[in-house]
């Protein structure tokens, strides 16, 4: 076994505990992803780092994160949980392990296929072994970490129309305070095939712990995938989140993502348009107040022409938090026709906020539409007046604009029950701040 | 109900309103009229309490209130309405939550309850069918995407609802068709009552055959320079500015 530093410990013995209860075809899958981790390691230097450049994860060092399983299940109401009360399916992962007694609804689907990552590599489907971490990269320390320790992870297979099929996989960390999490899941969706997944990430009763996911989504060709992520964990976790997503010709990727838990976060995402005529369309929020410091990076790599990209992100930062912001399209020589455009905007509720935002392009081909553009400000003069000549007061003018603000990406999400799910998650937490009008 | 005592205003360091005397009694309508540059629009967003003015001289009583040391929303709720000449959009800011914010902080200042969401609701499907306005238009955003006419009606429609003491209207005929004239027409005339008042200001006579005041003014530079019967509103369109600012 390689050599590893010994800020590792608790992940060694991890490591260690999760090998023993994996099955043999799993066990060689984890030993590389482990050998992997011990060479590279946690991004913890920066130095020359552009992708950590804003975000400092030693804090995942300093607490003795553990994986722990709970024994709550039952406690919790599942019907409570999520983000809609109509989700037709509900896979409910606590800890990172999958809760089998808590889940519902799969069976009934025709068309959606779930087992666990550990029983697909058992039973050699082609499909998981192909692509279990072949679109996530060990080069990124929290991916390996995330494939050496994960357990038996989920596999979700959607053939056919299943679009109406509200799929929800609710993350929960609960039982012990600093547990760790490392939630696994693989998406398949096949050719001509649609469904709507959205994963979700919260905290039942404890403050402190860490949560490493890793998604990987493949697109079949033609296949539409509407995906959301929700992270609304407790104020005092970590959260390192890495999503991949492969796009074949003609298939059409959406996802919405709102963020407002955890003190430290990062939520990357990185597609691939690996196909002609794909599309994705990237939307997100961030509110952070406090200390909080909330890290978004979104890749886009336009490998093949006529393919469409938007990433269009929005926060609100407040008290002494901060946000980073990284936007990075690329398009390859050959990738004529396509068209990409991506904006961050923040509102920015006190003088100790601060965003870094950096939206780039790299465009190698020469006939293609482009843009970006990041901004950071205030409300124009003009719509105060406005409001206040109609009898609202300073501090319900801001709460009406700070909602605005959020709503126009609240609005384009697809979904009504997550909409509206969304809509009063945010609202609850609208900071009580008074913009500077005027 | 409001009485302008030597109005001086800048913006900037640039000197508007040159001393204007104006009373207007409850029951009573009065236009206000004259060329581009005159201060009509200064006019009425001072009552209003548009920070960008400084007034530097003058006093504004509105029921026996000084108007000018109140901040803009309590002079909302004192009960003047001004509806705006080029009306802001809110994108995001949802109409119906909007109106009711704005309908409950005037009845919370009165000492009265907020609207429950029924009431409301109830309350604005009068006011929209009262003003003839597009039922869909309160289920979007205020003003976002709206068209030049439906900005102006649904400024209508606000004023229907929030049923000020004074309601100034700046240049609410600007860029209407003849159609949409009548429609605000219309609802300014349901609206006007022995108990409330009505500040008109515009640059056209157009409107005022619709709406007819019980005096009008006619500003030039900063100044009142005459006032008269509704016959001035119709002498003025005949004869153009030049005859009264040569007087």
């Amino acid at each position: 076994m390689a050599q590893i530093d010994a800020r590792y410990d608790t992940y060694t013995k991890d490591y260690e505990a999760s090998l023993k209860k994996s099955h043999k075809s799993v066990q060689d899958f984890k030993s590389e992803a482990w050998g992997s981790f011990c060479e590279v390691g946690l991004p913890i230097a920066r130095k020359g780092n552009e992708k950590w450049k804003y975000t400092n994860v030693s804090p995942v060092l300093d607490n003795s994160y553990r994986i722990r399983e709970s024994s709550i299940e039952g406690d919790i109401k599942v019907q409570n949980l999520g983000v809609t009360t109509t989700g037709n399916v509900k896979l409910v992962v606590i800890n990172g392990k999958l809760s089998k007694e808590m889940s519902y609804g799969v069976d009934n689907i025709p068309g959606i296929h779930v087992t666990s990552l550990q029983d697909a590599l058992e039973t050699n489907s082609k499909f998981v072994k192909e692509n279990l971490s072949a679109h996530a990269s060990y080069a990124d320390g929290f991916v390996a970490l995330n494939s050496a320790l994960f357990d038996e992870g989920l596999y979700v297979e959607i053939e056919g129309d299943e679009s109406d099929v509200f799929v929800e996989i609710i993350n929960i960390a609960t039982g012990s305070e600093n547990v760790a999490s490392y939630p696994r899941v693989l998406v398949n969706v096949k050719e001509n095939s649609k469904a709507c997944i959205i994963e979700a990430f919260f905290t039942e009763d404890i403050t402190h712990h860490f949560t490493n996911a890793v998604t990987e989504i493949v697109l079949g060709k033609n296949s539409t995938l509407n995906h959301g992520k929700v992270m609304f964990e407790s104020m005092d976790s970590v959260h390192m989140g890495v999503t991949n997503v492969y796009q074949s010709e003609s298939s059409s990727f959406k996802s919405a993502n709102f963020s407002k838990g955890s003190d430290l976060a990062r939520n990357e995402m990185s597609v691939l348009l690996d196909g002609t005529e794909a599309e994705c369309d990237i939307i997100g929020l961030y509110l952070t107040v406090d200390s909080q410091h909330i890290d978004t990076l979104i890749n886009i790599d336009h490998a093949k022409p006529n393919c469409f990209s938007n990433i269009m992100y929005k926060g609100i930062l407040d008290g002494n938090s901060r946000a980073v912001f990284g936007g990075e399209v690329l398009v390859r020589k050959d990738s004529q026709k396509t068209n990409a455009t991506q904006s961050d905007k923040n509102l920015i509720l006190s003088d100790g906020a601060e965003v870094d935002s950096k939206p780039s392009l790299m465009i190698y081909a020469d006939d293609v539409q482009c843009g970006h553009g990041a901004t950071a400000g205030s409300i124009n003069d003009e719509t105060v007046f406005y409001m206040r000549s109609r009898g609202l007061d300073e501090r319900m003018a801001s709460k009406f604009l700070i909602q605005a603000f959020a709503r126009e990406i609240i609005d384009q999400v697809d979904d009504p029950g997550f909409m509206e799910y969304i809509d009063n998650a945010y609202e609850s937490s609208i900071p009580n701040a008074i913009l500077n009008l005027g | 109900m409001i009485n302008i005592n030597n109005l001086q205003a800048n913006i900037e360091e640039t000197q508007i309103l040159k001393g204007i005397d104006l009373e207007i009694k409850a029951g009573e309508v009065h236009a206000i009229m004259g060329p581009n540059g005159s201060g009509k629009s200064t006019l009425a967003n001072v009552i209003a309490g548009r920070p960008e003015y400084s007034v530097t001289e003058g006093s504004v009583t509105f029921q026996d209130k000084e108007l000018l040391d109140m901040e803009p929303e309590d002079r909302a709720r004192e009960g003047v309405f001004l509806a705006f000449q080029y009306p802001t959009e809110l994108p995001g800011v949802r109409a119906w939550q909007f109106l009711k914010a704005a309908a409950d902080s005037i009845r919370v200042h009165n000492g009265e309850e907020e609207y429950s969401a029924r009431e409301f609701d109830q309350k604005l499907k009068e006011c929209v069918a009262q003003v003839a306005i597009n039922p869909e238009l309160v289920k979007r955003n205020i003003n976002e995407g709206f068209s030049g006419g439906e900005k102006k009606r649904n400024e209508i429609l606000q004023m229907t609802l929030l049923n000020p003491k004074l309601a100034i209207l700046d240049e609410t005929d600007s860029g209407l068709d003849i159609d949409a004239l009548k429609i605000v027409a219309d609802g300014v005339n349901n609206f006007r009552n022995k108990a409330n008042a009505v500040l008109v200001v515009t640059h056209y006579q157009r409107l005022l055959n619709y709406i007819v005041p019980d005096k009008v003014h006619v500003l030039v530079d900063g100044k009142i320079v005459q006032s008269g019967g509704p016959e001035l509103a119709l002498e003025l369109e005949a004869k153009g500015y030049d005859w009264v600012k040569g007087d």
